[in-house]
């Protein structure tokens, strides 16, 4: 199965790489226990960062798309067909929609939302750090 | 008078002026003018990143150096057949293998000249590759999926046997010649291990190259490493043997035959390959002719 990455395209490399594998998954063109390249195989002949591919790899590991097992490599998921079907994009932006409607109609404006939303956001992240 | 052993030595050294410098460069030439002739640069100019008269010279160049070394190579042997005084430069008075070796050496200078070409070339192509999108197989590159296990045991079995045996034939004692012999095998050994690394997991050489032609030239050239893996290894047995048993009068031939084994498994299985290959060359074609 051959992946395509447009370097100039809206959508970021790490992105398209998981929107490509997703869909593999989906459509039946990989199997699971189905091997992937490695990171730095598929960094090398995209012409991409190893960071990139490791990025990818990271959130669809992150959604059990795919699995690594060390050094024998990454591995398409034994549920990853089940999983791909979550959209978790789709489900942050539902869950942000009803907190936002709330808070909305407590009064709350968007500009109050923001700032929290960042000082949250940023809390977590330092939080993360330490 | 000739001896049995010249008899033995010329034909052989004759094979190697043959099959090195007329036939396996003719075929090569022959190759270039089909591939001008098939894919002119004019529909397919992906292929060709400079101007079309570089390759025509190109082609002259290496055609006429492989004219003149066969040349060389049938001058060299009537002075070893009427003129040279073998006595005179070797205590056994046999044909020295520095003759077909240093010849040997000069017949692959074209070839040599020809790949380093190839690669700039290769880069050429990547370089005037305007395209954004890049493609990529979603499967590892495994060494097993490229060539069989029992030949990369074969190879492996063939460089540690030719080395234990260089070893067991002197009682594992080491000298100054056995540490040569086995740095030798180790050098060329570890040379064609990162170039079947680089085959294996390096970047695609070619920008437009499909998939399937990829993993054919990988296999191709996979396997043809292995196979001179293996002559290099029985041509270091035949050395042991030659220092134990003192059969120096054959180095000559043992040189050629070794030449002639090596050209035909690494040249000649390259080259046999690649014109029987269905290659895909419409990713060649200008894209928006």
């Amino acid at each position: 199965m051959e992946i395509t990455v447009d370097l100039n395209g809206a959508e970021p490399p790490f992105a398209q790489l998981i929107s490509q594998i997703r869909a593999a998954v989906q459509n039946g063109a990989l199997s699971p226990g189905d091997p992937l390249p490695s990171i730095r195989q598929l960094a090398t002949d995209l012409e991409l960062n190893n960071k990139t591919v490791a990025k990818a790899y990271r959130l669809l590991e992150r959604d059990s798309i795919v699995e690594s097992r060390g050094y024998r490599g990454t591995f398409v998921h034994r549920e990853a067909r089940a999983n791909s079907e979550v959209d978790l994009n789709a489900w942050v932006a539902e869950q942000l929609a009803e907190t936002v409607g709330r808070l909305r109609d407590a009064g709350v404006t968007d500009a109050e939302i923001r700032t929290s939303l960042a000082f949250v956001m940023n809390e977590r992240s330092t939080q993360g750090e330490s | 008078m000739l001896n049995w052993i010249e008899y033995l030595f010329y034909p052989l050294f004759v094979a190697q002026i043959v099959l090195i410098s007329v036939y396996l460069p003719g075929k090569m030439n022959q190759h270039m003018s089909h591939m001008l002739e098939k894919y002119p640069p004019e529909q397919y100019p992906r292929l060709y990143p400079q101007e079309t008269a570089k390759y025509v010279l190109g082609q002259w160049k290496y055609r006429m150096a492989n004219n003149v070394i066969a040349a060389i190579g049938f001058v060299l042997t009537a002075l070893l057949l009427f003129v040279v005084d073998h006595g005179s430069f070797a205590d056994d008075g046999y044909i020295s293998e520095a003759w077909p070796a240093f010849y040997g050496l000069l017949q692959f200078s074209p070839l040599i000249v020809l790949e380093l070409s190839a690669s700039g070339q290769l880069k050429l192509m990547r370089d005037s590759n305007t395209s954004t999108t890049r493609s990529a197989e979603l499967m590892p590159r495994r060494l097993f999926d490229y060539v069989s296990p029992v030949l990369v045991a074969s190879a492996v079995v063939a460089a540690l046997g030719a080395a234990l045996f260089e070893m067991s034939l002197h009682d594992f004692v080491w000298s100054e010649d056995r540490f040569k012999r086995l740095a030798i095998l180790i050098f060329v050994n570890s040379f064609f291990l990162l170039i079947g690394f680089s085959l294996l997991k390096g970047r695609k050489p070619d920008p437009y190259q499909s998939a399937a032609d990829r993993t054919r030239v990988v296999s191709l050239n996979l396997r043809s490493l292995m196979f001179t893996s293996i002559s290099i290894s029985g041509f270091a047995v035949l050395q042991s043997l030659d220092g134990v048993y003192n059969i120096d009068y054959l180095d000559a031939s043992i040189m050629s035959l070794y030449l002639v084994v090596v050209a035909s498994l690494s040249f000649g299985y390259l080259l046999r390959q690649q014109l029987a290959a269905d290659i895909d060359f419409e990713v060649y074609r200008d894209a928006e002719a």
